[in-house]
């Protein structure tokens, strides 16, 4: 391409003006250009300007609404090579971190259970957001502990996953295939161990007809038991309960 | 270089401060709605394109790289980018241009005072650097910049050569940087 040319490519770059084609033409120049990079800055400043006399400060949701995504969303580490362009963040998909002892499809079973249960959470109303985003949070620092186990097994008729780890105190379970609660009633989750029976949080429905719920204190239990109680919440067992053994 | 302090917080937001994150979008989500507003001319798709735009700074930040420039323009690219690509994603694009006839924003920003009188006055500067283009370098700074077009698109629309465009677009964007002062 001729010097003109490529010097009308710097510009249109910087605004974004040009076909996929000459926008390639033009990074490859411009990677070994440097006038031409300092072109590209200062073009790039001067769009900062321009956008500067736009200013409008959007309503308060936005921020919510990425406040909540950013919670759910794993930063990436710092680039050696030259960035990628393109890549295009998945609201509310938690990547979990890849350890060795687990199997890769064990991941990404993990990896698309969670992704479910909060695509069901980001629906919710912008009140619902802040607890949301917290259960979000525990989940990921659930998934991140070094120990964390995961146990697949039936829950009478549905299926039922448990994240657990000790260090954390704590577990997930997310319960595939379970008939909604009737009206006035939840499923509650207990612990089980040596004959004795501790309450352990409730399983909450999600949009996608699953259930999840985190678990805490969860010690040394033999298991994790799931009831249906009313919406309240139990100090034991009224009904028949469905067992996990941990 | 004169220090970017929007650089500080970034890096902190990089090691997942979400206060210094916040603190980068208080600073930059009105221009960079502004600009996804005035190229999309839609509320929604703006409030849309802003959240992607933060989302993946958020994701991206420790790979932000100084010497390519500031943090300003690193997130402003990023937003007219978005902004292009909703508009250039959708065919009613000859009826947006009616409604982008005029380069002067009427937009009256919902903010502070102080920050309104500041805005006020960068808007005043940015309006008088444009006025001082030639009218044929305005209209390939409002048919790409503000409108989202590509220069060939441009050259069609104006009926001139692609290289007539690339060059008032270019000396276009001199022009201001020259007088808005940037790069000196």
């Amino acid at each position: 391409m001729s010097e003109a040319g490529v010097h009308g490519l710097t510009a249109g770059y910087a605004v974004d003006a040009l076909d996929p084609e000459e926008a390639e033409a033009a990074e490859r120049h411009l990677a070994e250009c440097e006038d031409c990079r300092r072109d590209l800055a200062d073009f790039r400043e001067t769009a900062v300007r321009l956008a500067g006399a736009e200013v409008r400060e959007p309503r308060p949701e936005v921020w919510e609404a990425v406040r909540g995504a950013a919670l759910r969303t794993r930063q990436l580490p710092p680039l050696t090579g030259a960035p990628e362009p393109g890549a295009h963040p998945r609201a509310g998909v938690v990547r979990l971190p890849v350890r060795s002892r687990w199997l890769p499809w064990t991941v990404a079973a993990a990896c698309a259970l969670v992704a479910v249960v909060l695509a069901g959470s980001l629906v919710s109303v912008s009140q619902r957001m802040d607890a949301e985003a917290r259960h979000a949070a525990e989940m990921e620092k659930l998934l991140a502990a070094p120990d964390t186990n995961m146990v697949e097994a039936p829950l009478g008729d549905a299926r039922a996953t448990v994240f657990a780890s000790y260090e954390m105190d704590a577990a997930m379970l997310v319960v595939e295939g379970l008939p909604s609660a009737p009206r006035g009633m939840a499923y509650q989750m207990w612990w089980a161990d040596e004959g004795d029976v501790r309450p352990a949080g409730r399983l909450e429905p999600s949009a996608d007809g699953r259930h999840s719920g985190m678990a805490e204190d969860m010690g040394r239990p033999e298991q994790l038991r799931v009831s249906l109680e009313p919406a309240e919440g139990a100090s034991e067992p009224s009904g028949e309960a469905m067992s996990i053994d941990m | 270089m004169l220090e970017d302090p929007l650089a500080r917080l970034l890096q902190q937001a990089a090691i997942g401060d979400l206060a210094a994150f916040e603190g980068v979008y208080r600073r930059l989500s009105g221009p960079a709605f502004g600009i996804a507003r005035r190229v999309t001319l839609n509320e929604a798709q703006a409030e849309e394109v802003c959240q992607e735009v933060f989302l993946e700074v958020w994701r991206t930040c420790a790979r932000y790289d100084r010497s390519r420039g500031s943090v300003s323009a690193w997130i402003l690219t990023i937003a007219h980018r978005r902004a292009v690509d909703r508009v250039r994603s959708e065919q009613a694009a000859s009826t947006r241009l009616a409604a982008a006839g005029r380069l002067e924003s009427e937009a009256t920003p919902r903010d502070s005072v102080p920050d309104q009188v500041e805005h006020r006055l960068e808007r005043e500067k940015v309006r008088r650097c444009l006025r001082r283009l030639t009218r044929t370098q305005r209209e390939a700074v409002r048919l790409t910049y503000y409108t989202g077009y590509t220069q060939r698109q441009a050259a069609d629309l104006l009926e001139v050569p692609l290289t007539t465009v690339k060059g008032r677009l270019r000396d276009g964007l001199i022009r201001l940087r020259d007088c808005l002062g940037v790069g000196v």
